[in-house]
């Protein structure tokens, strides 16, 4: 850990407020990119940042220095952002379980992924439906299991796999449509 | 998905970065600097309670440290009433004997002297013989009594040898001799019986038996001894809460463990963080008990208490869309020492310490969420709840054998390792308030 960031950690838990600020000017673009990932609009997304940062700093001192800063905060604006969601009922208007096959499904082309840039593939995934968006979210860029979705969402993990299935089946076509569009272009 | 898809597309969104607005962070600033203020309303708050505990302990101690440095003072109020009315009956018996021995000794010497001076005049008046003999016999029942035998001899050697004589000596001779025994307000009713004894057996005034000789001390101490042996027990009805505020707030983070929904924050912080869960918001809401509890005094200030009390913890935990209330229902049992350190009236405060033990006898776990029913788990936690607690209490008799208490204090819960989150693993040690009835029989 650099000295730089153990200051800067020891002073935020101080509550000193000159780091507090340089922590935000370090992590305030990435933890935004993090809330609109999960709410489509920016305001939401505002109130999800100010709401984020506040949990960080109050809740400073359980930081035990023994994860990664980024990766603790990460995970407090994702709760935050799960909160959003439960209070504005965002969750309610998602579909429940449908019986997949999902090998009926294919994966999104990995090099139409490549080729897009981050703020397209982003512009796809917030435009997912709140709840295929957040189980999306959650399995392939968080990295939880689906038990773990499961159990966040308190919904049964064929519910989260389903989701997950249904956010794929969107994604593709959207991809496969931008591909065709990319090509035609190219033609 | 295949993981190389799934790596694309983790890297891509790792790089979205998006500026904030300008006033974001002036918003944060401003939230934390209200934040801050109420820290600062609490810290305060918390000062006034500190101060206002160590202003009872003050007066606790002052009262403890009068009531060590005047032991007397100690008894209950009925003893002391009795005790003072005893000492009052005592002096007073003291002072009539005093009275009694000044009227003796004084009479008789001036009786015997003008006896004497009578002889030479020999004034013999018709009624003095009656009137004399009245008053020599008074006066000799009062010395049988102090046994004051060399003055009595003195007198009843001249009444022997001067009878002729003493015929002389009139009522008014009689009122002088009583007058010059320069004998206080009570000598004066003395000289109101030796003149009353003077009056024709018809006439004659009816004399009370002093006072002093009804008073019994066995009489007043063994009642009292009877009516504390009636208050060796006592049946209390308890109802307490922590002291102040509503609900308690936290925000802490949670991992996997025996209950997978909780864990403590190094736990947590040690532990996978894709895989253990942060919780967002935690209320611990302030523990509710109800008991009912025996008292059994051992002597007037020492007493033991046991009985059995119900605690009722509830927790609220929001993880992202889901609402986890958890209930917990314990039932206790206490043991504790009572010592009185003073006793008013009607009121009573004392020091209360011990040790409680505590089973969990039902749990429930209902997880909320906006996207899937509810659902319901029982659980119970085996391990034992032991816990230390100090009250101080101050007990009000409103009625004959009923009371009603109140007790502030503090209570310190041991970790007993169950992994469960409640109010208890959060605030170990906690300010409470009890209050309650109590029936004394």
């Amino acid at each position: 850990m650099l000295v730089e960031e153990i200051r800067l950690i020891k002073g935020c838990k101080k509550g000193d407020r000159a780091m507090q600020k340089a922590l935000y000017d370090i992590f305030a673009a990435k933890m935004m990119g993090i809330c609109l990932r999960y709410v489509s609009d920016r305001e939401s997304a505002r109130d999800l940042l100010q709401e984020g940062f506040i949990k960080v700093y109050t809740n400073f001192k359980a930081y035990s220095e023994t994860g990664s800063l980024e990766g603790w905060m990460r995970r407090i604006f994702v709760n935050t952002a799960l909160e959003h969601m439960r209070k504005n009922d965002v969750l309610r208007n998602s579909s429940e379980l449908d019986v997949f096959n999902q090998n009926a499904f294919v994966d999104p082309n990995k090099t139409i992924l490549e080729h897009l840039s981050t703020n397209e593939l982003m512009e796809i995934i917030c435009g997912l439906p709140a709840g295929y968006r957040t189980v999306f979210n959650l399995f392939v860029i968080e990295g939880y299991s689906h038990k773990k979705i499961a159990q966040l969402l308190n919904i049964t993990e064929g519910t989260s796999r389903s989701q997950y299935v249904r956010a794929k089946q969107i994604l593709q076509k959207k991809l496969t449509l931008m591909d065709n569009k990319l090509k035609a272009k190219v033609v | 998905m295949k993981d190389e898809s799934k790596n694309i597309i983790r890297r891509k969104a790792n790089d979205f970065n998006v500026e904030p607005d300008v006033g974001d962070w002036q918003a944060i600033e401003q939230k934390l600097n209200k934040l801050s203020n109420k820290t600062n309303k609490k810290r305060v708050i918390m000062t006034y309670i500190v101060a206002a505990a160590i202003a009872i302990l003050l007066v606790v101690g002052g009262l403890f440290w009068l009531n060590i440095s005047q032991p007397k003072q100690n008894l209950p109020v009925l003893a002391q009433q009795d005790t003072k009315y005893i000492e009052k009956k005592k002096s007073e018996q003291k002072s009539d004997l005093v009275i009694t021995k000044n009227i003796d000794e004084n009479a008789i010497t001036g009786l015997t002297e003008n006896i004497d001076r009578s002889m030479d005049k020999a004034i013999m008046p018709d009624k003095a013989p009656q009137q004399y003999n009245s008053i020599t016999n008074n006066t000799l029942k009062n010395k049988e009594k102090e046994e004051t035998k060399p003055s009595t001899n003195v007198s009843e050697e001249n009444i022997d040898n001067n009878k002729q004589e003493i015929q002389g000596i009139t009522n008014n001779r009689a009122d002088k001799l009583l007058a010059d025994n320069n004998a206080n307000n009570d000598l004066k009713e003395e000289k109101q019986t030796v003149q009353n004894d003077a009056f024709p057996p018809g006439h004659k005034k009816e004399e009370k038996e002093p006072n002093y000789v009804k008073v019994d001390v066995l009489e007043i101490i063994e009642p009292l001894k009877k009516s504390q042996k009636n208050d060796n027990y006592a049946v209390s009805l308890l109802f307490a809460s922590n002291a102040a505020g509503s609900n308690v707030n936290n925000s802490h983070a949670s991992g996997t463990s025996s209950m997978s929904y909780v864990l403590s924050q190094k736990q947590y912080l040690v532990s996978n963080l894709a895989t253990s869960n942060y919780y967002d918001d935690v209320n611990h809401n302030f523990p509710l008990s109800f008991g009912l509890s025996v008292r059994k005094n051992i002597n007037q200030r020492f007493a033991v208490e046991t009985g059995v009390s119900y605690t009722y913890l509830r927790s609220v935990f929001l993880l992202g869309s889901i609402k986890k209330t958890q209930d917990l229902h314990y039932v206790g049992i206490p043991l504790l020492g009572i010592f009185t350190i003073k006793n008013f009236s009607r009121f009573s405060v004392y020091l209360s310490a011990g040790a409680m033990v505590e089973k969990n006898i039902a749990g429930r776990l209902t997880i909320n969420s906006l996207i899937a029913d509810t659902k319901k788990n029982k659980f119970t936690i085996s391990q034992l709840q032991w816990s230390i607690n100090a009250h101080v209490g101050l007990n009000y008799q409103f009625y004959k054998g009923l009371s009603f208490y109140i007790e502030p204090g503090w209570t310190y819960y041991f970790d007993n390792g169950n992994g469960v989150d409640n109010f208890h693993t959060k605030y170990p040690s906690s300010f409470n308030f009890q209050a309650g009835f109590r029936f004394s029989f």
